[in-house]
């Protein structure tokens, strides 16, 4: 019984080791910047790296929509692509390092969780250009130059869709307008901080109840948070838990009342869903990634993104929703034409 | 035995402590609290002194932990109390948390009772979950679900029996291995199946039972409306009890893990044993990741088990092999989860310490009223050659 066993694993670790070899070398080519590069000589294809954050690639929020603008880069700006996926925390300064260090033209980050390590990683590489998703590069501790923070206003887009849920609840004769967040970090708290607004705005008298899972990827606890909420008698369920929140709309689901999405369009899941709130951090990359290409890149200093340049907003709508369409148009060209600025976005 | 029943006595005052200060009895006066309090650790010393020392311990840790908990209720308001002490949510919340883990643990034993350390039941209840989903997906039946949930988790225990008893293995290596291959497999499976918009919104799901009983004052909340699996999974406890001690598959089963050479000897195909031992275990592992996808969320996400198997170990651990203190322990857990979900409301910085709360449970648990825990006596160990 003995040697055989032991040639079979001999086997299966030269296998192994062919099939490693062959797999890199096959990947090369596919790279598409190469090609594109051939085709006009006369731009050199940049290296656009991305690292997720804990969330994952698969999110149906978040890391999936900055990694939808990437793709949209490397479709039509011809640049050469390469995402790294977080498994923990600590994988974020290793995952950053190592496309630093591969002579990346451009490292992205996304997700505030990443700042700490964006902080340690980038003063390493001044030779690096770095992007963030949620961290204001200005006040970075570090102060790097060559990192470029891109900032949304969540708050704006948290206020129309509160402003949707407020008006709903009124017409319902009142009831609370619950919120279930993920961690208490500023783009999350700016989110609900805008819809607890906007909800009071809409409707003086609802109430509001907001919780925090603590989580961004495990589901569980954010439905048991929502279904607590809608025992208590939320009406309207907004989630801004990335991949938990999805928990948190199918309770909504489940107990028959309105959900709100978060970051991407998630009207897909489901009739229950209101509508969204959007934050278009595909377009962010995307802008990011075209500055380094054109030159207009510019490191400790940030982008940003509210609703009067469309980098947030609200989603699709479900049959409740589009009865308070005007009334939200109407919102949002307040908020555009800077009529409407003292919307808070921090959590009392 | 007097002073076994005064150190159960001491026990039970150290909660009655903490009992009378929140709803509904909802007693103002911490002073109420201290004296009850102290009782118990008083009849916790008497029980020490007349030598039932690891009960009369527990009594006096019962006790400290009633009279902090006690007086930090009495000292909040009343509205935040009554919204995070509501009996009946949270029962029925934690039965939801504990699911998942009474599957786990469930399994565990069934593979450790056998010889064969199952470190790698987060793997066979995530790859549960996923085939649960794919399998009521494609079939459009949620019992059909289950089924290829449970086959998916039998074919990963035949994995882990194959390494661990027929190549001899490291049994924590084979299950750490499987561990990373599930959310490899799962985690490749479902991007390539199911793309970027994940599970289609009308998969089918186990239903709930509802009972009649909803004027019963806290069954009913408890008891009233939960999901199928969840009294699957309170029914696979008894019987696995019934099968573990009272029959003699069970008994041949134990004694593959407590003397496989010996049970050879009598003529017990030990290796076969151990493999179905292991594939039941998947396969009850398995149920509990469909519970999660099919039965609770209605959706897979990747990793979405969460570690989950990992706690189900440890509640089997902490429940000494034995089904039933397994259940408690898996209790305690979702109790714990259900309660520290619900506690921000007084103090939302301290939500992350909250999180913590079912480990410190089980570590003042462990340490006060658990004694040592002893596995399997050949727990780990392969069979020995010939």
């Amino acid at each position: 019984m003995r040697r055989p066993l032991h040639l079979i694993a001999l086997l299966a670790m030269v296998c192994s080791l062919f099939v490693a070899a062959c797999g890199s070398e096959e990947e090369e080519p596919a790279t598409g910047g190469n090609k594109t590069a051939e085709e006009t000589p006369a731009k050199e294809a940049i290296k656009v790296g991305l690292v997720t954050d804990i969330g994952g690639l698969n999110d149906r929020s978040f890391n999936q929509l900055a990694n939808e603008g990437l793709e949209r880069a490397k479709a039509e700006l011809g640049v050469e692509t390469r995402v790294l996926i977080s498994k923990a925390n600590s994988d974020y300064v290793p995952n950053l390092s190592t496309l630093a260090q591969q002579q990346y033209d451009l490292v992205i980050g996304v997700g505030f969780l990443m700042a700490d390590a964006m902080n340690t990683v980038a003063p390493k590489f001044p030779n690096t250009n770095f992007a963030i998703i949620d961290v204001d590069a200005t006040t970075m501790k570090a102060k790097p130059t060559n990192v470029s923070g891109a900032l949304f206003k969540e708050n704006e887009a948290g206020y129309l869709v509160g402003y949707m849920a407020g008006l709903y609840l009124k017409d319902e004769g009142g009831g609370t307008a619950s919120s279930v967040g993920g961690q208490k970090i500023p783009p999350v708290d700016a989110y609900i901080a805008g819809y607890q607004a906007g909800v009071q705005a809409a409707n003086p008298e609802a109430k509001v109840v907001n919780g925090y899972s603590q989580k961004f990827d495990d589901p569980a606890p954010c439905k048991e948070l929502a279904l607590d909420h809608i025992a208590q008698g939320a009406k309207v369920v907004f989630q801004v838990a990335g991949g938990c929140g999805l928990g948190a709309l199918d309770a909504a689901k489940e107990k028959g009342v309105q959900g709100i999405g978060v970051d991407a369009d998630q009207a897909y899941l489901g009739d229950q869903i209101m509508t969204s709130a959007l934050k278009k951090v595909d377009v962010a990359v995307y802008d990011e990634i075209k500055a380094v290409q054109d030159g207009s890149f510019k490191g400790g200093d940030n982008r940003l993104f509210d609703v009067k340049s469309g980098g947030v907003g609200i989603g699709e709508t479900n049959e409740v929703g589009a009865k308070y369409a005007d009334q939200i148009k109407a919102e949002q060209d307040k908020i555009a034409s800077g009529e409407l600025t003292d919307i808070p976005n921090t959590v009392q | 035995m007097t002073a076994k029943r005064i150190g159960w006595g001491a026990v039970v005052l150290g909660f009655l402590a903490f009992f009378v200060a929140v709803p509904p009895l909802t007693v103002r006066s911490p002073i109420v609290v201290i004296v009850i309090a102290v009782a118990a650790m008083a009849a916790g010393s008497y029980a020490i002194t007349a030598g039932e020392k690891r009960l009369g311990w527990g009594g006096i840790i019962a006790g400290m932990i009633g009279l902090v908990g006690g007086y930090a209720a009495t000292q909040s308001g009343v509205a935040n109390l009554e919204r995070v002490v509501v009996w009946g949510a949270l029962g029925a919340a934690t039965l939801r948390y504990a699911t998942p883990l009474i599957f786990g643990a469930v399994g565990g034993l069934f593979s450790e009772r056998a010889g064969v350390i199952n470190i790698g039941l987060e793997g066979m209840m995530l790859m549960g979950a996923f085939f649960g989903a794919w399998g009521a997906d494609v079939t459009s039946s949620w019992l059909l679900g289950i089924v290829i949930a449970i086959a998916a988790g039998a074919v990963f225990g035949a994995i882990h029996a194959l390494f661990a008893v027929s190549f001899r293995a490291d049994q924590i290596v084979s299950g750490t291995a499987l561990n990373l291959l599930a959310v490899g497999v799962t985690g490749y499976l479902f991007v390539e199946v199911y793309g970027d918009l994940g599970t289609p919104d009308d998969l089918p799901s186990v239903p709930n039972v509802s009972l009649p009983i909803d004027w019963l004052p806290l069954l009913g909340d408890i008891f009233g409306d939960l999901n199928l699996l969840v009294w699957l999974a309170l029914a696979a406890v008894l019987m696995t009890w019934v099968f573990m001690f009272r029959t003699s598959w069970g008994l041949r089963l134990r004694s593959a893990g407590e003397n496989p050479l010996a049970a050879e000897t009598a003529g017990l195909n030990v290796v076969r044993t151990r493999y179905l031992a292991v594939m039941a275990s998947g396969g009850l592992a398995a149920m509990g990741g469909a519970f999660l996808s099919i039965g609770f969320l209605h959706t897979f996400t990747q990793n979405m088990t969460a570690g989950r198997g990992f706690i189900a170990l440890a509640a089997l651990i902490f429940g000494r092999w034995r089904p039933g203190l397994a259940l408690a322990a898996t209790l305690l857990f979702g109790f714990g989860s259900a309660l520290a979900q619900r506690l921000p409301v007084f103090s939302p910085s301290g939500a992350v310490l909250f999180q913590a709360l079912p480990y410190v449970l089980t570590l003042i648990a462990v340490t006060g009223l658990i004694g040592r825990s002893i596995p399997p006596l050949a727990l780990g160990r392969p069979l020995p050659r010939n």
